[in-house]
């Protein structure tokens, strides 16, 4: 009774190193055949375009600001390229101060690739009576740096020109 | 022993099936298709434009709302006129995105009697579509308000 229990518990263990040693064999030949796990999407991080919108309702320009990577770059319309973190707090204390509309944001469109994610969406510009005074579109380009997601492009316009401007003449694409 | 073999493999199979894919290399940045949309724009082929969009792609224009469609932004740049327009690009830089490329950069665009090239900048999206590289979202703003005088030549 007891040599078969033997028997048995050595055929289990014999049983299980076979196995280990095939899942090895097989990782490896798919390892050098070309194979990777394939990567588990992340999602977007939304809590994160969240808390964008929350700082520029509090006319926060550092703590915007400090949601973009060092070098990213602001494309605002009708004006030139805004160049790493600092001219971007910079930007938005000089076009975000206290007692301006709010925005509203809507994430169109969300795509994760590694250490890079894209938003596409809409905002919309609110007055003093919470009624839309502009609304347009944006691009933006993230980048996960040291684990953390920060803005690294960012590109908008308005749906419109604005109401005391002439019509559009010539917006030449690229 | 048999029966463990058996499902280790079938395990096995069914964990490179699932959890393994191919990892291929990453492809370069489609450069010659960006330069084929910027050599149909200048020459004013709208045809060879209709080629760069993909069926559902969306141009972001400024002061626009969003062209929605590969046809929409046909009948877009069929408006437009390109080819009176002359177009350069600067600094482009491209960022790998899975199985897009996106690129970013300056334009310089000369318009007809106007002595200075109105500049800005760009954004696009680029996604492979079969195995041509096409444009998927395409959006761009100038640096300064365009001069009111001037005659339209964007839709609206």
């Amino acid at each position: 009774m007891r040599r078969r229990r033997q028997r048995c518990r050595r055929s289990r263990r014999a049983d299980a190193r076979a196995m280990t040693r095939l899942i090895a064999r097989l990782w490896l030949a798919c390892a050098f055949a070309g194979c990777a796990p394939a990567p588990v999407p992340e999602a977007f991080p939304q809590e994160r375009a969240d808390a964008w919108v929350e700082r520029y309702a509090l006319h926060d320009a550092a703590g915007v600001a400090a949601l973009y990577t060092e070098d990213a770059q602001l494309l605002p319309p009708d004006a030139e390229i805004v160049n790493g973190r600092a001219a971007i707090q910079e930007f938005f204390a000089r076009e975000n101060p206290p007692g301006t509309a709010g925005v509203e944001i809507a994430t169109v469109e969300t795509r994760v690739f590694g250490d890079y994610a894209y938003r596409q969406g809409s905002f919309r510009f609110k007055g003093p009576d919470g009624e839309a005074v502009a609304a347009g579109k944006f691009i933006e380009l993230w980048r996960k740096v040291d684990g953390e997601w920060l803005i690294h492009r960012d590109i908008w316009s308005a749906n419109a020109p604005p109401p005391a401007a002439p019509a559009a003449a010539g917006d030449e694409p690229a | 022993m048999n029966r463990i073999h058996l499902a280790s493999w079938t395990a096995l199979i069914v964990l490179l099936a699932a959890g393994c894919q191919r990892a291929e290399p990453p492809e370069p940045f489609p450069q010659a298709a960006a330069d084929g949309w910027l050599a149909a724009f200048n020459s004013g082929d709208v045809d060879g434009l209709s080629l760069m969009y993909s069926p559902d792609s969306e141009m972001l224009p400024p002061d626009s709302p969003i062209i929605t469609g590969h046809d929409a932004i046909v009948e877009y740049w069929r408006n437009y006129n390109p080819g009176a327009v002359r177009i350069e690009i600067s600094n482009a830089e491209t960022f790998p995105a899975g199985e897009y490329w996106l690129r970013e950069g300056s334009y310089a665009a000369m318009h007809p009697e106007e002595g200075e090239p109105r500049v800005g900048k760009f954004m696009e999206l680029w996604i492979r579509v079969d195995k041509a590289w096409m444009l998927h979202r395409h959006m761009w703003s100038p640096n300064a308000p365009p001069p009111a005088e001037m005659p339209a030549l964007a839709p609206g």
